[in-house]
């Protein structure tokens, strides 16, 4: 059973009793390590493919930028950590006009873990790079907001923000543990600061997280924003079924 | 400073202090495994690339990740981008066919000024080990090995996949790495 466990063949709850009686037997250790040394050198038996030649210039482009970034003081002379946002006190829920949807503000928790979280984890790809940059660039703001959003449906267990600066010009979707939308389906996002809502772009969830960046070109104050599954490519208006939530009171 | 020379552990010592020509110097030695990896496992060219782009800024912002007593590094550096391919390839339910090691290409890694030749030598040589390993297995072993290791599958999966029971994928998965373990003992023993 080793074997299986250091080639990572195991379903979850044999893993843990595997990781039990590991905790009792020293011997199974050594068995274990050198198993795992064996199932590791697999991987170099892969037959060799070049990958184009731009990922290495994406790749040390990125790494430049993150390095700059991360020298970079930040405005309020802490470094380049971002600047706590001040918790919104009371839990305050909303209930709007829009059909059967609760929606609710929930205290603001720290938004600094979750880019660290996304920083370190997450994978920031090409665009996502671009992404992850703007995002600082919103919640670094003294005067960016964040709320939490509702989760329902399949994203339920989601643990997700909204993010935007007060001049009304961009807002970020981050979530945590976001499970993929199902096959030939992505998360669409819909910003409402009208009658109707309007598209805010598509994305999908990447090793369960999401950064997405939300244009906001509203001319009224934004009410509320959601995030629906809709089919690949997105939609002209909300299809799916709404999963995330937030609603400005 | 001339980086190709330098061990991978002294690169990532480097890289603690943010020297963007040991990160150069770690993709030119390892960006053609860690993506041929990938692809290995995923079968999608620009999935692959993401991963290998994630694999190798994860080293470039947490170089502390690697503990160099815990193994080489390249080993460390593979089963990161495996671990992170399967992870990918079990989010999206999605997998690719896995072919055996003897109708895989053989090619080994192209020469490059950038790439110590000394080191690359010694990969090659011990590429050249693990397939030997892996082809010397029965073709039966062989297989769940490959289907566990490059494809994800736990061995429920590759049970019903092959229509075989239980009891005997992890038999086979047993004796075939028990072979693998002897057949790469000085590999397998030391770090």
């Amino acid at each position: 059973m080793l074997e299986a466990y250091a080639l990572g063949a195991v379903a979850p709850e044999e893993g843990a009793h595997i990781e039990e009686h590991l905790s009792e037997c020293l011997a199974c250790w050594d068995h274990l390590s050198q198993s795992q040394r064996a199932a590791a050198l697999l991987a170099l038996a892969v037959p060799l493919e070049e990958p184009r030649e731009g990922l290495r210039q994406r790749i040390i482009a990125q790494a430049r930028r993150e390095a700059e970034f991360a020298a970079q003081p930040s405005p309020t002379g802490r470094g380049w950590r971002l600047p706590r946002f001040a918790a919104m006190g009371a839990t305050a829920v909303a209930l709007t006009a829009v059909g059967a949807l609760s929606w609710s503000l929930v205290e603001t928790r720290n938004l600094r873990s979750d880019y660290d979280d996304i920083q370190q984890q997450a994978t920031i790809t090409g665009q996502r790079a671009e992404v992850a940059t703007k995002l600082v660039g919103i919640i670094s703001r003294p005067d960016a907001k964040s709320e939490a959003m509702v989760a329902s449906g399949i994203a339920a267990g989601t643990t997700a923000y909204y993010a935007w600066t007060r001049d009304g010009k961009l807002g970020a979707i981050i979530c945590h543990d976001l499970p993929p939308a199902p096959e030939g389906k992505v998360y669409q996002v819909w910003i409402t600061c009208g009658p109707e809502p309007v598209n805010g772009g598509t994305f999908t969830a990447w090793q369960g997280q999401c950064q997405h960046i939300v244009p906001l070109n509203c001319t009224s104050p934004l009410s509320g924003v959601a995030v629906s599954v809709e089919p690949e490519g997105g939609s002209p208006s909300p299809s799916g079924e709404s999963v995330l939530t937030f609603t400005q009171p | 400073m001339d980086y190709p020379d330098l061990a991978d552990e002294q690169l990532m010592a480097r890289l603690a202090m943010r020297d963007i020509k040991a990160f150069e110097a770690l993709y030119d030695r390892y960006g053609t495994l860690v993506y041929s990896t990938a692809l290995r496992v995923v079968g999608d060219t620009q999935l692959a690339e993401d991963i290998a782009q994630e694999v190798f800024l994860r080293i470039w912002r947490r170089p502390d990740h690697y503990l160099p007593e815990r193994g080489r590094f390249v080993t460390w550096l593979l089963s990161v981008a495996r671990n992170g391919a399967v992870d990918q390839i079990r989010t999206r339910g999605r997998r690719r066919r896995h072919e055996t090691a003897g109708e895989e290409s053989a090619r080994e890694l192209p020469a490059d000024e950038g790439r110590d030749p000394a080191l690359m030598a010694q990969v090659a040589d011990e590429r050249q080990k693990v397939r030997r390993a892996l082809a010397s297995l029965p073709p039966e072993q062989r297989r769940v090995i490959e289907m566990a290791y490059y494809g994800g599958y736990t061995q429920q999966e590759i049970a019903a996949m092959l229509s075989q029971p239980l009891g005997t994928v992890k038999t086979r998965i047993r004796l075939g790495m028990q072979k693998l373990r002897a057949a790469l003992e000085p590999e397998v023993g030391g770090k």
